[in-house]
C-alpha cells in the first residue's frame, strides 16, 4: 500500500473542510487545508563516505577553488539518473516480497514498478537540472556531449579524462531505484580535474516524491560545490482569484511554480500572506468574518487561528525571530503600524500620525522596519527602528512607492519596492543602502508589484500584469532570468519563504 | 440644547433642509407608489436638485423658515404614511440592487470629498434618515493602478471619509461600519480611465433593515 501523494491528500482535506462548512452552514473557522501529509515528503540523507577528503574539504569550504579556472565559468555536467536494480542496494533492503516471476503489480496510476522507477528518474533528472541551472552560477554542459564521455567510461567506471575532454569541471552523477515504498537515490559529485569524488550521499524519500528528492539533492550540490544557498526547497505563498468569483484564497507553490495548492478554503477574501521564518506557518489577512482580520495558519498542524480580530488589519509581516507580526491597523482611527506578539500576549503601536502607514517589512536582523507612508503627500518608503524611533526616508524618486521588501542577503544591504515614475505603471526597483543608489529591475512591461526576496537574497518574486491578469514571476536580483510561475486566475502578493523547519 | 443648536447650525442644517425638501416632494406626490418601480420614486430627481443647492452654498443656513425646535421635531417617519418603501418586505439584496444609496467616486490617490461627492452623500443621508432601522457598510475601493498594500489603507481612508461625513449629516455612528477592499474587488474589470473612475469609489451596502 503506497502512501497517498500530497496533492490528492490536500485536495481531500480541502474537500472535507468545504463539506464541513457547507454542512454546518458556516465558513470553517480555520479553513486551513491540511499539510499533515507533508511528512511523507521528508528526505533522509546518509553519507556514502565518498572520499576521505570530503568532510575536511567541506569544513575548509575551499575545495571548489581547486576546480575553478580564473575568469572562466565553472562548467557542470549532470547526466540523467541511471536506474539501479533494487538488489544493488548497499543497504541490503530487498524490494518487497514480490517474486520476479510473478506479474508486476501496478500502482495507482497503472505503472509497473519498473515504469514508475523510470518515470521517477526522469522527473528527478529534469528537476535537478533546472534547480542547478536556476541558481545561475554554473554553466550547464549540454547533455548531448555526455555520450562521448560515457562511451569512454564503460561499465560504470568513471574516466575523469573523458569528462575533462568535454569540458566538465564538475560532474554530478546519480542512480535511482525503488525499494519497497521508498525512492532511493545515490548521488556523487566529482571534481573532474582533481579526479576526486568530493561528495557522495544516499537520499531516501517516499515513492512519488521524486521532485522533493531532487530539490534536496540540488540544494546539497549547490552548497557543496560553491557554498551557495540554493532555493530548490523554498516555497512561495500568494493570493489567487482562481477558486471562484468575489473570493481570493491563499495558495502556495514550490519555487518553480510546481505544486500550487490551497492554504485557505473559506470562499472569502484572503490576501497578503507572510511566512514565519521557519517556513511552517503563514500570517495573512482574511475577510471571512466580515472585517479584515489577521490570521495565522500553521501548515503542518492543519490549524489556524485569528490573532487580531477587532478593527481592520492589513499587510502582516512576520519578524525574523518568529515572535512578532508587524501589521497595519486602524484601531485608533488611522492606518498605523503595530506589532502583535505571535502568542497574542502583547500589542504595540509604532507610528502615530494622520497619514497612511502601511506595508511593514523587517530587516534581516529584526531591528529595523521599512514601511510605506504618505505623510509627505504621496506614498514613499521609510525605515524606523522596531520601537518606532529613528525615522528615515528611503525613497525620493517616484510619485508612488510601496511594498518594501528587505533583502535577507548577508552580502547586500538593500530594499526592493514597487515604484511609479510619473504616471507610468509600477516597476520593481532596489535601493542599495551602501551605495545609496537605486537600480531598476523591470522596465515598463506591465505593472510590476509586491517584490519578495528569495531566502538567499539572489532572486525576487513579484506580481506583474504584463501578460494580462496579474501573475507571479521570479527573476534574478539583477533582473535577468525571468520566469512566470502562475497562469490561472489573478495571482498577487507573492511571498517567498524558507524551506520548512529551516530558519536562516 | 445649546450644543444641539450649534450642531444644528453647522451640521444638521443640510440634512434638515434635505429632509424638508423630501417632505415637500412627498407632499406633492402624495399618490402611493405604484410598486412596479419603487426605486425610481417620484422624489428622486427633486431631492437631487435640492441637495446640490445647499451643498454649493458657502453658508448653509436654515432657509426653511421653521424654528430649530420645529426642525428637530420632524420625526424620521414623516413620510411613512405615503411613499416610503416597505423595506421590511424587501430582501437586503433587493434593496441593494435597487440602488437607493449611491456610490461616490474619488480622484486618483485621494480620499477627499468634492462638492459633488458631498451632494451625493447628502442624498444618501436623507434616504438613511427616512429609514432609521437601516444599517450600512461603507466599502472603500481603489482602482487597479495603485499598489495592493497601499490601496488597502487608501480604501479605508475613503470609507472613513464617507462615514465621517454621513455622521456629520446626522447618520448615527452605530448604523455604519467601514471596510476597505483595496483594489481586490473592482466594480468594472476594464483597464481604462472610465473603469478606473468607477472603481475609485465608496460603496454603501445595506446590511440590516
Amino acid at each position: 500500500m503506497k502512501p497517498p501523494r500530497l496533492p490528492r491528500l490536500a485536495l481531500g482535506l480541502l474537500g472535507a473542510a468545504l463539506a464541513t462548512g457547507v454542512a454546518a452552514g458556516f465558513v470553517p473557522v480555520t479553513g486551513i487545508a491540511g499539510f499533515a501529509g507533508s511528512a511523507s515528503r521528508a528526505v533522509e540523507v546518509t553519507s556514502l563516505g565518498a572520499s576521505a577528503a570530503e568532510n575536511a574539504r567541506q569544513d575548509a569550504g575551499d575545495w571548489y577553488l581547486d576546480i575553478t579556472r580564473p575568469g572562466a565559468p565553472v562548467r557542470m555536467a549532470i547526466p540523467d539518473f541511471r536506474l539501479a536494480p533494487p538488489e544493488a542496494a548497499e543497504s541490503g533492503i530487498r524490494a518487497g516480497e514480490t517474486d520476479t516471476a510473478s506479474p508486476e503489480p501496478l500502482d495507482d496510476a497503472g505503472f509497473t514498478p519498473a515504469e514508475e522507477a523510470a518515470e521517477s528518474a526522469s522527473v528527478a533528472s529534469a528537476v535537478l537540472w533546472s534547480d542547478i541551472e536556476y541558481a545561475g552560477v554554473y554553466r550547464m554542459l549540454p547533455k548531448r556531449f555526455y555520450r562521448i564521455a560515457e562511451a569512454g567510461s564503460p561499465d560504470g567506471v568513471l574516466d575523469y579524462y573523458q569528462w575533462e575532454s568535454i569540458g566538465a569541471d564538475i560532474l554530478v552523477s546519480g542512480t535511482l531505484r525503488i525499494e519497497g515504498e521508498m525512492l532511493v537515490a545515490e548521488v556523487r559529485m566529482h571534481a573532474v580535474r582533481a579526479q576526486e569524488n568530493v561528495f557522495g550521499r544516499r537520499y531516501t524519500a517516499a515513492r512519488g516524491a521524486a521532485r522533493t528528492l531532487a530539490h534536496r539533492i540540488a540544494d546539497d550540490i549547490l552548497q557543496h560545490a560553491g557554498n551557495y544557498q540554493g532555493v530548490a526547497r523554498t516555497r512561495i505563498a500568494f493570493s489567487t482569484s482562481r477558486s471562484g468569483p468575489r473570493s481570493k484564497e491563499i495558495y502556495l507553490m514550490d519555487y518553480d511554480g510546481y505544486g500550487q495548492r490551497p492554504v485557505t478554503a473559506n470562499g472569502s477574501l484572503n490576501i497578503t500572506p507572510s511566512w514565519s521564518p521557519d517556513g511552517r506557518a503563514l500570517s495573512y489577512i482574511s475577510y471571512r468574518e466580515g472585517a479584515p482580520a489577521l490570521y495565522l495558519a500553521f501548515l503542518y498542524q492543519g490549524r489556524g487561528e485569528k490573532l487580531v480580530g477587532d478593527f481592520q488589519s492589513f499587510t502582516p509581516a512576520w519578524s525574523p525571530d518568529g515572535r512578532w507580526i508587524a501589521f497595519t491597523s486602524n484601531r485608533d482611527g488611522q492606518s498605523e503600524i503595530y506589532l502583535a506578539a505571535v502568542d497574542g500576549a502583547e500589542l504595540r503601536r509604532l507610528t502615530d500620525n494622520r497619514a497612511i502607514d502601511v506595508a511593514p517589512a523587517w530587516s534581516p536582523n529584526g531591528r529595523t522596519i521599512a514601511f510605506t507612508s504618505d505623510r509627505t503627500g504621496a506614498p514613499q518608503i521609510y525605515t524606523m527602528d522596531r520601537d518606532g524611533l529613528n525615522l528615515r526616508r528611503v525613497s525620493f524618486e517616484g510619485s508612488w512607492n510601496d511594498s518594501p521588501a528587505w533583502s535577507p542577503s548577508r552580502q547586500h544591504s538593500e530594499i526592493a519596492y514597487a515604484s511609479r515614475i510619473e504616471r507610468r505603471p509600477f516597476d520593481i526597483v532596489v535601493h542599495d543602502f551602501e551605495t545609496r543608489q537605486t537600480r531598476q529591475l523591470t522596465t515598463g512591461r506591465g505593472s510590476n508589484e509586491s517584490p519578495s526576496w528569495a531566502p538567499n537574497g539572489l532572486h525576487i518574486a513579484f506580481a506583474s500584469n504584463r501578460a494580462g491578469d496579474d501573475q507571479v514571476f521570479t527573476m534574478h536580483r539583477d533582473g535577468s532570468n525571468l520566469k512566470q510561475l502562475t497562469r490561472e486566475g489573478s495571482n498577487t502578493t507573492p511571498r517567498w519563504g524558507n524551506p520548512p523547519g529551516n530558519p536562516r | 440644547m445649546k450644543l444641539d443648536s450649534r450642531l444644528l447650525s453647522t451640521r444638521l442644517a443640510l440634512p434638515a433642509v434635505l429632509l424638508l425638501a423630501g417632505f415637500a416632494c412627498s407632499s406633492v406626490n402624495r399618490t402611493p407608489a405604484t410598486g412596479s418601480d419603487p426605486t425610481a420614486g417620484p422624489m428622486a430627481p427633486e431631492a437631487s436638485e435640492a441637495a446640490s443647492e445647499p451643498a454649493s452654498d458657502p453658508e448653509p443656513s436654515n432657509s426653511s423658515g421653521l424654528t430649530e425646535d420645529e426642525i428637530l421635531a420632524i420625526p424620521p417617519e414623516v413620510g411613512s404614511e405615503t411613499d416610503l418603501l416597505d423595506i421590511g418586505a424587501k430582501s437586503l439584496e433587493e434593496l441593494n440592487t435597487e440602488g437607493h444609496l449611491k456610490d461616490v467616486q474619488f480622484e486618483y490617490d485621494s480620499a477627499q470629498l468634492s462638492a459633488a461627492m458631498r451632494a451625493t452623500l447628502e442624498e444618501n443621508a436623507a434616504w438613511l434618515s427616512r429609514y432609521p432601522s437601516v444599517s450600512i457598510l461603507v466599502e472603500g475601493h481603489c482602482d487597479e493602478r495603485g499598489t495592493v498594500e497601499y490601496n488597502l489603507a487608501l480604501g479605508e481612508e475613503r470609507a472613513r471619509a464617507v462615514r465621517d461625513y454621513l455622521r456629520d449629516l446626522g447618520v448615527g455612528s452605530g448604523r455604519m461600519r467601514i471596510i476597505s477592499y483595496g483594489k481586490e474587488f473592482p466594480l468594472d474589470p476594464g483597464h481604462n480611465e472610465a473603469a478606473w473612475r468607477r472603481n475609485r469609489r465608496a460603496h454603501l451596502e445595506i446590511v440590516a433593515k
